[in-house]
């Protein structure tokens, strides 16, 4: 009997132990191509870090890792196929009375890639270094207890599970305000006029990254309130004024020179009265087209599209499997692609891609592009802005005016022009087509 | 025996607790304040955290009619840009129903959807629940984001603890453009006015339009007729030869202007007497000057 227990106690310390000795494995996905395959690739950060002056190693390096292991002076990028990836927060600060508010998107992980936490880093140097504060998976905080007139930097760390940093935002800046003065006491002396206290005015600052010379166009709850044109390095920026206090949702989203737009990208802001709120950080995703609207397998697709001169370029290729390529805009932020098919079957397919700059900013993913592998090649129609799923009206908007077709079609019997408010033809105009309406939307 | 339970129990928490991803959204109410008494009045917001970019949500709100009264609803601050269905109060005891899209999408926390004003009309635990929730993803496919919904219990004590009191408003509506339609199936192919309006303070009440070809300068003898609207507006100049002025009110009576510009200085008819009269007119000056030739030669 005692023997039993006893091997029943050393089995019960051995899973324990296997259990907490086995790789915390965070995504596994098959790859392959036509010269390999991988089975079950893992990304593990059981290893433990290593750190020197000028290097760190963030976890285990194998060969599907990507994006783990930086420095200043050298950049390691091992692996072939796999780029996990997570999108870096845009981020909006707002000075108030002795405080700054911060709020930012969430930072969204693809391939393994999960956000358990963020971390506020403050500093009142453009640059750093950063003091970090850990405040839990949240998207929005108060720092408080701040120096009136004294302009803070503050950074967002997103960390995975296990506290390891995969995204940093842009540095964002705000400068809180003194506190109201109290009002003169009614008793004991007199005279003095009125005056006017001074009403700052309420506004927002927007900056971010584009295309080259690319028309920039921000909606305000859905209503164009601004375009603006970026430069050359694809930066831009632009400033709304004579806002009220309250909750916004900001929109941006650029045209391409091919005048393909960008997927829009929006952030809910809190906007304070009286406040200057600047949103930093914001990272356009890349535009993107197909050569081919069918190809023939085994022959090349052609994926090009634009984003910020001189990034890096991942595109996705999506089937039962997923596949990735790689390659860098040039100076004018154009990238092109060729994709062997071979690997794909036959059928449909999309591609999306994203861009990195510096391994450190990261955009969100592009639209998706849809092709065909077949018996033959098929180019691809060229799409305009015009061809935009929802434009009812073909004014080569999505707007209000669409909207107001859809919802005179919108749980009807579905006849003549109504059939184009159905855009996933089921049928039926429904709150599903108001969605893909909305995600289409361009003010 | 004891023990086997456990070697199957211990591994079996220790795989449930490793960290897992999910991501759904929460649709959940928020009581202010929290407790009230009998003849308080009460703000229900209904709340979204969303971890993913939503842009469609509808659904319905039930309450207990014989606890709470719904007095208004405020859409002020909400993240919905444009309602397919408003929410409002119809009737007590009605449930209120909302549909409504964020165009770009929507992801974070507490984004506010709407709220509601009750007042407590009996003590005890008065429950508000949502029904036939929808959110859609904004993945340009309207994928359905699986969605928690949490209820809510509302405490109401006999007497009256003082309750919610609406911050004045004296916003006025945020400015907004309209724009001009024409459909040949919405109002028999007329055009047509489409508009939306947000305040952050106490929401869109109504609006109102008026037309005018006269200058504003007249309209101290000539009044605007104001006709009012809550969604889009048949234009009654269909020549589109008149300024179209349109208000958003908000629910505090607050009044933003929009001024739509006309699109044609003259009607088709004007144009075609215009010409018939210069026509004329040129005939008339051709005969005087052939016979002022003829008698000047």
């Amino acid at each position: 009997m005692r023997r039993t227990v006893f091997g029943y106690a050393a089995f019960l310390v051995l899973l324990v132990s296997v259990g907490f000795s086995v790789p915390r494995i965070v995504s596994a996905q098959d790859i392959s191509s036509s010269n390999y395959q991988v089975l079950a690739p893992v990304i593990t950060s059981g290893g433990g870090y290593a750190t020197s002056t000028n290097f760190s190693v963030l976890g285990v390096i194998s060969e599907f890792s990507h994006n783990l292991s930086s420095s200043t002076a050298f950049n390691l990028i091992p692996g072939f196929a796999v780029y996990p990836f997570v999108s870096t927060p845009v981020v909006t600060a707002t000075g108030v009375t002795t405080a700054v508010n911060l709020s930012w998107t969430a930072a969204v992980g693809v391939l393994g890639y999960s956000t358990a936490s963020y971390s506020i880093g403050q500093s009142t140097a453009s640059g750093g270094p950063y003091a970090f504060t850990a405040i839990g998976n949240i998207l929005s905080s108060t720092v408080s207890s701040l120096t009136a007139g004294q302009p803070y930097y503050f950074i967002i760390r997103a960390h995975d599970s296990y506290t390891t940093t995969i995204a940093t935002s842009t540095e964002a800046t705000a400068t809180p305000t003194a506190a109201a003065p109290p009002p003169p006491s009614s008793g004991g002396g007199g005279g003095g006029g009125g005056g006017i206290s001074p009403i700052s005015n309420t506004n927002i600052n927007f900056s971010g990254r584009a295309y080259p010379r690319s028309s920039v166009t921000f909606l305000k709850d859905a209503q164009v309130a601004a375009t603006t044109i970026a430069g050359a390095d694809a930066q831009f920026s632009a400033s709304l004024s004579n806002l009220t206090g309250g909750n916004y949702v900001f929109a941006v989203y650029a045209e391409d020179k091919d005048g393909n737009r960008s997927s829009l990208l929006t952030f809910p802001v809190a906007v304070t009265t009286g406040a200057t709120t600047n949103v930093s950080g914001i990272f356009l995703a890349p535009t993107l087209s197909a050569d081919k609207s069918e190809v023939r397998r085994g022959d090349n697709v052609t994926f090009f599209g634009q984003s910020v001169p001189q990034s890096d370029i991942i595109i996705s290729v999506n089937s039962a499997e997923e596949f990735f390529g790689r390659t860098v805009s040039d100076k004018s932020g154009v990238y092109l692609y060729n994709f062997d098919t071979t690997v794909l079957d036959y059928g449909s397919h999309t591609a999306k891609s994203k861009s990195s700059i510096g391994n450190e900013l990261i955009s969100s993913f592009s639209a998706v592009a849809a092709f065909k592998v077949g018996t033959q090649n098929v180019a691809a129609v060229k799409t305009t802005k015009c061809s935009t799923r929802g434009d009812l009206n073909a004014d080569c908007k999505v707007n209000l005016i669409d909207f107001s077709i859809m919802m005179y079609w919108y749980n009807r019997t579905l006849s003549g022009n109504g059939l184009k408010a159905d855009l996933n033809h089921d049928n039926k105009v429904n709150l599903t087509d108001s969605s893909i309406l909305a995600a289409n939307w361009t003010g | 025996m004891n023990i086997r339970k456990q070697i199957l129990i211990l591994p079996v928490l220790f795989f449930l607790l490793l960290p897992t991803t999910a991501s759904a959204a929460t649709i959940s109410l928020r009581a202010t304040p929290a407790i009230v008494g009998v003849g308080d009045m009460v703000q229900v917001t209904v709340l979204l955290d969303s971890a993913v970019p939503t842009n469609a949500f509808s659904g319905n709100l039930h309450y207990s009619s014989a606890t709470l009264e719904p007095v208004a609803v405020n859409d002020g601050n909400s993240i919905v840009s444009v309602w397919i269905t408003r929410p409002m109060v119809t009737s007590a005891g009605a449930p209120i129903t909302f549909a409504g899209i964020t165009p770009g999408g929507f992801s974070g926390d507490n984004g506010v959807l709407f709220s509601i004003l009750f007042k407590a009309k009996r003590a005890g635990t008065a429950t508000i629940s949502l029904q036939n929730i929808e959110v859609l993803r904004n993945d340009g496919e309207g994928g359905k984001e699986p969605t928690t919904i949490r209820s809510l219990a509302l405490s109401i004590g006999v007497e009256s603890l003082g309750g919610y009191t609406e911050p004045t408003d004296q916003t006025p509506p945020e400015s907004f453009t309209a724009l001009l339609g024409i459909d040949p199936q919405l109002f028999g192919g007329k055009a047509y006015l489409v508009f939306a309006a947000v305040d952050k303070s106490s929401g869109i009440d109504h609006y109102a339009v008026a037309e005018s070809r006269l200058p504003s300068f007249l309209f101290r003898f000539f009044p605007l007729v104001w006709n009012t609207t809550t969604g889009p507006y048949m234009v009654a100049d269909q020549g589109l030869t008149s300024t179209m002025y349109l208000k958003a009110v908000d629910r505090a009576g607050n009044e933003r202007l929009s001024i739509y510009p006309p699109q044609h200085l003259l009607t088709l008819y004007e144009k075609a007497a215009l010409l018939a009269i210069l026509i004329l007119v040129v005939l008339l000056w051709q005969s005087g000057w052939g016979r002022r030739r003829k008698l000047h030669p």
